[in-house]
């Protein structure tokens, strides 16, 4: 029995050390401007308490490939502002859902932390707005 | 089962939990390889000049081992980092009909570090990770370090240069590695950008305050992740740290900021720094620039510490630069002052400078001034506006004729740097402009000669009148110097700032130095403390000088600055100061913005303006500009009045950059703003001392166990001994 119950607590320590653990986490995030050309875009992204933000990489499509740009005043209360804008000339623009760039977090905890994802802006070389969707998923190492 | 077994149970099998959980290569810390350590206490030889002349102070200096190139006590580097400086080179210098031997700005030294005390062990020379991986030579040995390659691409638009720098970093070993790399950026420049790159792949460094920058770094490094950071030692001195590199593979990191270009009697300098110096630390100091060894690095004690190539050895790393400048006006002369250039004119407005192939090695300042034609530099307020809100700086030349009443008598001390690092070259250039300057004495003059190294003495007790005969007795002390010993300055700072002054008398001190100390703030506020009615003119002497010191002492000092490169003449560099101080600098400059809605400007004081160099305000405003501001000030004679123009030009955010890194330098002089610098620099994304940039690819943990610490060592500057200063 108290075998047992050493087990047990020393599983639930473990669970606890675990938790307590810093640990990274690459997310993808994509925007699909639903067929019109992506030109630009201004995303707001908040972590659940304790997220941090570690790096920014730019996207897969040349045009975004460049690590685009955050507000770092904004950043100081871990949230982050950040946007790029193409122009079209290396490529054509991404009319089909594309990866716009890549968060690296450090978060503690085993779960997938929670992100809120605001798409503030995505817009076409003419300025015309786009109903666009974001989505955010986590890279799997 | 006991109690004592069953806690046993759980804390083993917990621990057995937890290190599934742990990150593959996280629980190896303690095998780090390290570079080798073993402090060698530097022996400090006799002060110079100690037993020589008629001197009769001595100024109370500690002796032998009261400080260190290498620094003593045993501290271990701060965070865990140990430092090693790296670069070599050569030289030439192409001068058109330049005859100005001054410069001014910039800073000049590059370092790296690597490595945490507490998991290095020693380890032989060339004893790096996977020594099967490295490549040596024998007669002149290339040894296999981190930073292959530097890359520097600067734009100078007007008077500000956006200049990029890339570093790449790769790992010859056969092992996982983590660099460590110091290095030397101007003292102004506002570094405001970092991607770290991992082939095609850019990842943006995120600006953090220091201590959490640092605590991320560790856990991505503990972890396996590849990341880098950058933080700032000094105003010029930087370390670039990126951790886990895999055999064979390249990182990049690319890093850009802004500085304003130095202007002094009608030229433009951009400077592009090289290599940190070997700085000494007086003892008792745990937070300077600590020297070492390549391969027994960790042990100066110091907070940073550079790492020096033996004489022979190579470090493979090479240096590309290339300066684009648009003037706006017709460029009428240019000059490389250190390098072998190629150099293109697009335009009469234009040039362009490319380093030359053959002249690579990075081991002294690159130097490259400009001449706009004669009559088209005028002073001027170039402004920038965003949802920041508004920014400004003004260049404010000096006009041609602000003064023309006859000298006044002057109290002229010079003070002259006999420490081992000058010995040679920069000892022989610094006599031969203390010689020009004695031999343009008045006979109403007077002066003094204050030599120093572990200690100080002078010619005389007091100030000597500027007679024949005393001139000649000053010509032989000075013959008599030799260069050897620690760099005590503070000592030197007192003798010319510790006697009476002569009310008669103009008291101007003629400082000339390499600036290799590690204790630059403690000088600098011993010079604010002392300064009384004197003035200081620095004087730097040397490839690789300690600029954010020099530089520092004239702002502190109430004086100007100016730089003695290795290939210039003294003598001409000495005329133009004599000429400078002869002129009555404009006092008490004051500013009618005319309307103008400014805040946080800076300087707070406004620092005379000296015959052939401008000042530069910079400062925010609101609202509507005006067409332009008036200025008066005190020419010696009377008022003096000019107006300034306002310009409203194209968008230029260099400007916020700035005047940000303006307010951090100011702030820094007062203590206990730490917040306001903070604050300052995470809202503008600057580097400072308070701040750093981190950057972690957290997409894939590499293989392996924690890689070992490798400092990026790098040559002494050029016309440096290293026998004399890292002290093998």
């Amino acid at each position: 029995m108290k075998a047992r119950i050493s087990i047990f607590i020393a599983m639930l320590m473990a669970q606890v050390f675990a938790m307590g653990q810093t640990r990274f986490l690459a997310v993808d995030v994509f925007i699909d401007p639903q067929g019109e050309p992506l030109a630009a875009y201004q995303i707001e992204i908040t972590g659940e308490p304790g997220v941090k933000f570690v790096g920014v990489e730019g996207g897969n499509h040349p045009e975004f490939r460049k690590a685009p740009f955050y507000d770092p005043k904004a950043l100081q209360g871990e949230r982050l502002i950040v946007g790029a804008f193409a122009t079209g000339k290396t490529a054509p623009l991404p009319t089909m859902a594309t990866r716009v760039m890549t968060l690296h977090l450090q978060f503690r905890g085993t779960h997938f932390p929670k992100l809120q994802t605001n798409l503030k802006v995505a817009a076409t070389l003419d300025s015309k707005r786009i109903d666009a969707e974001i989505k955010v998923t986590e890279r799997k190492q | 089962m006991s109690n004592l077994h069953a806690i046993a149970a759980v804390v083993a099998v917990a621990c057995l939990a937890a290190c599934t959980q742990t990150p593959k290569n996280a629980t190896h810390q303690d095998v780090t390889i390290g570079i080798g350590i073993s402090a060698r206490a530097w022996n400090a030889p006799v002060p110079p000049g100690t037993a020589r002349g008629d001197r009769s102070a001595s100024f109370g200096a500690e002796r032998a081992g009261s400080g260190r190139y290498s620094h003593g006590a045993g501290t271990p580097p701060r965070n865990d980092l140990y430092r090693a400086a790296h670069s070599s080179f050569d030289l030439s210098a192409e001068r058109s009909s330049f005859s100005q031997a001054g410069s001014f700005y910039s800073s000049s030294e590059e370092l790296w570090i690597i490595s945490r005390p507490t998991r290095i062990a020693r380890v032989e020379d060339d004893q790096y990770p996977g020594t099967g991986g490295m490549v040596t030579r024998r007669g002149e040995k290339e040894i296999p370090l981190p930073l292959r390659h530097t890359d520097v691409k600067a734009k100078v638009t007007g008077y500000i240069a956006t200049v990029e720098v890339t570093q790449q970093f790769h790992n010859p070993y056969d092992s996982k590695i983590e660099a460590v790399y110091v290095f030397p950026l101007p003292e102004n420049s506002a570094v405001n950008e970092f991607v770290m790159m991992i082939g095609a792949r850019q990842i943006r460094g995120i600006i953090r305050e220091r201590e959490e920058a640092e605590k991320i770094y560790e856990e991505a490094r503990s972890q396996g992740y590849t990341a880098s950071l950058m933080t700032q030692e000094r105003p010029n001195i930087f370390t670039q740290s990126v951790a886990n590199i895999e055999p064979g593979k390249q990182i990049d990191v690319n890093i850009k900021y802004y500085n304003t270009l130095a202007y002094m009697d009608g030229w433009f300098e951009f400077v592009f720094p090289m290599v940190v110096g070997p700085r000494f630390n007086p003892a008792g100091s745990t937070q300077g620039v600590g020297v070492a060894a390549r391969g027994e690095d960790g042990n100066s004690g110091q907070a940073t510490e550079v790492s020096y190539l033996r004489p022979g050895d190579r470090n493979g790393h090479d240096i590309a630069v290339r300066v684009e400048v648009a003037a706006g006006v017709n460029i009428e002369e240019f000059a490389s002052m250190t390098h072998r250039v190629d150099t293109e004119r697009p335009s009469p407005d234009r040039l362009v400078a490319t380093l030359k192939r053959s002249d690579r090695v990075p081991n002294r300042d690159f130097v490259l001034r400009y001449r706009v034609t004669g009559e088209e530099i005028k002073s001027g307020i170039l402004t920038h506006s965003d949802e920041r809100g508004g920014f400004f700086t003004m260049m404010l030349y000096p006009p041609r004729n602000f003064g023309a009443m006859p000298r006044q008598a002057m109290e002229m001390v010079f003070v002259l740097d006999c420490s081992g690092s000058m010995n040679g070259r920069p000892l022989a250039q610094a006599k031969e402009a203390v010689r020009a300057g004695l031999k343009l004495l008045q006979p109403n003059d007077s002066f003094q000669l204050i030599n120093f190294s572990m200690s100080a003495a002078q010619l005389g007790s007091r100030p000597l009148e500027a007679t024949r005969e005393n001139i000649r007795k000053a010509l032989r002390y000075l013959d008599e110097l030799n260069a050897e010993g620690g760099t005590m300055m503070i000592e030197g700072i007192k003798g010319a700032l510790d006697f009476p002054h002569d009310s008669r008398r103009l008291r101007f001190v003629c400082f000339l130095t390499d600036g290799y100390i590690g204790n630059e703030t403690e000088i600098l506020d011993t010079i604010e403390k002392k300064l009384g009615g004197a003035r200081i003119f620095s004087f730097g002497v040397g490839s690789s000088v300690n600029r954010y010191l020099m530089d520092g002492m004239a702002r502190v000092g109430r004086g100007a600055v100016a730089y003695l490169l290795p290939q210039t003449d003294a003598a001409p560099l000495m005329r133009d100061f004599f000429e400078r101080i002869s002129h009555p600098a404009l006092t008490d400059v004051k500013i009618d913005w005319a309307g103008f809605e400014v805040s946080d400007v800076y300087p707070k004081r406004f620092p005379d303006v000296f015959s052939g160099r401008p000042i530069l305000i910079t400062g925010r405003y609101k609202g509507d500009l005006p067409s332009g501001v008036r200025i008066t000030a005190n020419n010696g004679e009377g008022k003096l009045q000019m107006t300034v123009p306002v310009y409203e030009g194209a968008a230029n955010p260099a400007l916020a950059s700035i005047w940000a890194r303006q307010k951090i330098a100011e702030l820094s002089l007062a203590r206990s703003r730490e917040r306001e610098i903070k604050k300052t620099a995470l809202d503008y994304s600057l580097l400072s001392q308070f701040t750093a940039f981190v950057a972690v690819d957290s997409s894939r943990r590499t293989r392996g166990a924690e890689g070992t610490t490798v400092p990026m060592a790098v040559p002494v500057p050029k016309g440096v001994k290293y026998e004399t200063t890292v002290s093998d």
